[in-house]
């Protein structure tokens, strides 16, 4: 199966959707971009005149995936590390250096410790801002919060 | 910044490759083979697609690293201490800052692609230079970057997205019959070469230098440039590069294109403050076109950079 363009409407509005409702990603941010599809993943891509143009079939692929996986919603976490700090409104906490770097080698966080988070925070996908930027996302279960598994 | 020097130098390097470049360099092969070990200073770039060059300032104050900007090159630093504490640094392994040697940035400037372009990066892994076209585009248009090798084009992919690249589709196509149906406004040969420019990686590779890997990759290049030349729009450009200082590689494959193609045609390369950087007048008895003097290459002995040869071409209208 070759990368394609998605077309199906629904499933864009799912994902703007998504993003909106878990993390406030407002959908005009998606304006300015295509999504394309390749099995179950989403990659965005710029919206470019000569894209249409481009033989498909000579295609690996592109960089940026945003799921890893369309239908159970796990967001790819290098992916994630492009947002900015003020796009992102809910479902956020906040590490010190520390946190980030034993966090990012896969050791789980426990929201105790964890000094600095969004009002609005569910179980699910957290995404983890050190200073300005994000490290990455995880999945949170109650109280803990494991390296999320959307591997590019 | 300050270097070290190697007095043997000479000892560690192949007889071969003194025995040609003595003659081309003349009075100044001695201080060129020296600079063959010189440890060169480090270099570090912004990556305006996620940072700002401000927070970069503040980051590199706070890891007490002795920094300064890069007179020839926007959002460019040279580190002279404490590069492990950076090279090591969440800001590096989240993609907000490059490092990659600042000759290596010179092809991306003389390419200079602007936003809305449609950009090609023929030979494009590890994908450091792919990323700053990325960022002059600003992560706008569309760009190509191909690689024929899976392993390194699966790793580049990795490393783009990381450092944030949205513009981007990647390609698995033998560069020198490469095709998507589209021709370009910018394309980047960065060609494979026999890196002796590198020479803060590659004092061991000098060791075991020969002009014959130099012919095998002369052979791939000239295909590589020919082909790249067909895939430019009528008024697009093409900046051929190489971290060689042989000239095989270098004058040569310009040489060979300008005689091959009529429309094909040098430009100057406009660098800031960057001065003594003339490519070869004559190599093996043969004298080149004025036209390659818009070529320019880069020394170690004279810039304290690695070794660099860039070359822009456009392709009339
Ligand atoms: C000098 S490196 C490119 C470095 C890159 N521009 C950067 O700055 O990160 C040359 C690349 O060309 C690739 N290569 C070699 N032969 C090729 C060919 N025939 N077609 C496409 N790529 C090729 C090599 O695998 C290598 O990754």
């Amino acid at each position: 199966m070759i990368m394609r363009e998605l077309r199906d409407l629904n499933k864009i509005k799912e994902i703007r959707k998504y993003f909106l409702e878990r993390f406030g990603i407002f959908e005009h941010f998606f304006a300015n971009y295509l999504f394309l599809e390749h099995f179950e993943k989403v990659f965005l891509l710029y919206k470019s005149k000569d894209f249409e143009k481009v033989n498909k079939s000579k295609l690996f692929g592109t960089p940026f995936m945003l799921l890893a996986d369309f239908y159970k919603k796990i967001p790819a976490n290098l992916a994630l590390t492009f947002f900015k700090r003020n796009q992102i409104q809910k479902n956020w906490i906040e590490v010190d250096f520390v946190q980030a770097q034993e966090f990012m080698k896969g050791k789980n966080l426990d929201l105790k410790n964890i000094k600095k988070k969004s009002s609005v925070l569910s179980n699910g996908c957290v995404i983890v801002f050190f200073k300005d930027f994000i490290v990455g996302s995880g999945i949170m279960e109650k109280t803990e919060i494991k390296l999320n598994s959307g591997k590019e | 910044m300050v270097i070290r020097v190697s007095p043997n130098a000479q000892g560690l390097i192949a007889k071969s490759f003194l025995k040609k470049f003595e003659p081309i360099l003349g009075k100044e092969s001695k201080t060129f083979f020296e600079s063959l070990t010189w440890f060169l200073p480090k270099t570090i770039r912004v990556n305006t697609l996620k940072a700002s060059e401000q927070s970069i300032v503040r980051f590199l104050q706070n890891s007490n690293s002795k920094f300064e900007k890069i007179e020839f090159l926007d959002h460019a630093f040279f580190v002279s201490s404490n590069f492990e504490v950076i090279s090591k640094s969440l800001e590096h392994e989240l993609g907000l800052i490059q490092i990659m040697s600042a000759s290596a940035m010179i092809p991306v400037i003389a390419l200079d692609p602007k936003v809305n372009e449609t950009v090609l990066d023929l030979t494009a892994a590890p994908g450091n230079k792919t990323i700053m076209l990325a960022q002059f585009m600003g992560n706008q248009g569309l760009l190509i970057a191909n690689e024929s090798d899976e392993v390194r084009l699966k790793r580049m992919r990795i490393h783009l997205l990381k450092n944030g690249v949205t513009n981007c589709l990647l390609t698995h196509q033998d560069g020198i019959q490469f095709d998507v149906g589209l021709k370009f406004d910018k394309i980047l040969l960065d060609a494979p070469c026999s890196s002796d420019g590198e020479i803060n990686k590659t004092i061991n590779q000098l060791k075991d230098w020969s002009q014959e890997k130099v012919i095998k990759f002369q052979e791939l290049q000239k295909q590589l440039m020919v082909h790249a030349f067909d895939l430019l729009k009528p008024g697009g450009e093409l900046v051929y590069s190489t971290c060689t200082f042989s000239p095989e590689e270098n004058e040569d494959i310009v040489q060979f294109l300008l005689d091959s193609k009529k429309d094909a045609h040098t430009v100057s390369i406009k660098l800031k403050g960057l001065k003594g950087t003339l490519p070869l007048e004559q190599y093996n008895g043969k004298r080149y076109s004025f036209e390659v003097r818009n070529c320019l290459r880069i020394w170690p002995y004279k810039h304290n950079l690695e070794g660099f040869f860039v070359g822009k071409i456009k392709k009339s209208e």
